[in-house]
Parts: C-alpha cells; sequence; structure tokens
C-alpha cells in the first residue's frame, strides 16, 4: 500500500490554543491528526478543534475523538462545524459523550 | 434527475477514498446536499474496508445514481467474503469498524461473492422530487 499523504489536510495551532483543521479527514490523513494530539496532550485538559476549514471526515475520524477523550478524561470541544461534519457526527452515535459542540465559537456558514 | 453511472477501477492507495469522494462529487452534485454527504460518508468506509484485503488494488468502485432516484454504490475487492453483521460497539478492528455507519444510514445494504473475491453494497433513496418520479 501506498504511503504517499495527500495535501488535502492540514492541521495548524491556532491563537487561542484550538487545532485549526483543514481539508478532509479519514484513513489517509488521520495520522498526522492524531500525532498532533498526542504531542499537546494533557490529562483533564479538553482537546479543542477548530474545524472552520475541515471539510470531510469518517470514523477513523470518530475514533480519533474517542480515543482523545479517553486520554484527556474530558470531551473533544469541536468549534465551527459545517452542517455537513454536525450530520456527519450525528451519524455516530456509538461514543457521543466523546465530543461536545462550542456553540460559542460557531460561525453561521453555509453548507 | 437522470440516470448516471460511473466504474472507476481504483489503486490500493490511502488516498483511494479521497479518488472517489471527489467522482462522486462531480457525478452527484445535483443531489440534495445530505444525500451527497451520506454516500461520500458510506462510499469512504466500504473503500477504506476494501483496502485492507487489496494488495492487488480494490477492483472497482461502481457509482449508479438512477432514475428512480436510487444511488447505488458497489465496491469489488479481492479479500474474503464476511458475515454482514455489523460489528457490536467497541470491536473497533477489522472490516466490520465503519459497517455500523452504513447500517444506520444506508436505505440497503449486502455483500455478495463475486468471480474473484466480494462486492459490497449500498444503496439510499433519494427523496423523491417532483418530475413524476418511478414509484419503487
Amino acid at each position: 500500500m501506498s504511503v504517499s499523504r495527500p495535501d488535502n489536510f492540514t492541521v495548524r495551532s491556532g491563537p487561542t490554543g484550538a487545532l485549526v483543521l483543514a481539508g478532509e479527514l479519514d484513513v489517509a490523513t488521520i495520522e498526522e491528526l492524531q500525532d498532533r494530539i498526542d504531542e499537546v496532550l494533557v490529562p483533564g485538559q479538553p482537546i479543542v478543534l477548530d474545524l472552520v476549514d475541515l471539510t470531510f471526515m469518517d470514523s477513523s475520524a470518530m475514533h480519533c475523538l474517542v480515543r482523545t477523550f479517553e486520554a484527556t478524561g474530558r470531551p473533544v470541544v469541536l468549534q465551527n462545524a459545517s452542517r455537513a461534519l454536525r450530520r456527519i457526527l450525528g451519524h455516530m452515535t456509538q461514543e457521543p459523550e466523546a465530543w461536545v459542540f462550542d456553540e460559542q465559537r460557531q460561525t453561521p456558514m453555509p453548507m | 434527475m437522470s440516470m448516471k453511472s460511473v466504474e472507476l477501477i481504483l489503486p490500493a492507495a490511502l488516498t483511494t477514498p479521497a479518488e472517489a469522494r471527489a467522482v462522486v462529487e462531480a457525478i452527484g452534485s445535483d443531489l440534495p446536499e445530505p444525500v451527497l454527504i451520506d454516500v461520500k460518508l458510506l462510499m469512504t468506509e466500504l473503500v477504506a474496508n476494501a483496502l485492507k484485503h487489496a494488495s492487488r488494488g480494490i477492483q472497482a468502485v461502481i457509482i449508479r445514481i438512477t432514475r428512480n432516484h436510487i444511488v447505488r454504490v458497489e465496491v469489488l475487492d479481492p479479500g474474503p467474503m464476511f458475515n454482514p453483521d455489523p460489528r457490536p460497539p467497541g470491536t473497533g478492528t477489522g472490516s466490520g469498524r465503519g459497517l455500523f455507519l452504513v447500517d444506520a444510514v444506508a436505505s440497503a445494504w449486502g455483500v455478495e461473492p463475486e468471480e474473484a473475491g466480494k462486492k459490497v453494497w449500498f444503496e439510499l433513496r433519494v427523496a423523491a422530487g417532483r418530475e413524476g418520479d418511478v414509484s419503487l
């Protein structure tokens, strides 16, 4: 299997301490996010993900959220999730306690 | 909505799900947004599952949007058949992982043996449109 990594995902640190995601999360890109989360993770403190430029996520992303929740003991805080991402996360009913939407950081946006 | 069908022969690469999504976006541009999102999600799960067994490449991803408002996606791979029971929560590895989503979201889905491997398929029903739709 090819190990090439597409350029369609980036993660950077935002000014408020959130990790700001852009692009698509799936089997090709999830490792990059998980590695970054593992670097900054502190038990007891929630990881905050700003999804403002994230356009897709699959079940590998859900597993990353669950793993992060288990490592920190706090739900992952999701900011600026699009309607598309909310729909996808709404299908992932297995461990809904693993993440929480930050409605204060929700800019209205077209899907 | 006209009948559209596309068959892709895809390599076994980590980037293959993204490639398949790009094709779905192109041919499904007139689908309602929620349906397009769900098709992309379920197809991604099936293609990712197929990649695990597909050292020789995924044989094909076939996407059909039919006149009677059914989107059907078939993923053929050379891997062995499996029992189409989605795994219970907590058993988060193996080919059953994303099948939870397929089972929860698809109108119908299944697994069928093929000459060299298997075919996993799902269908999503698009809400009835206006112009004299064929009843299902």
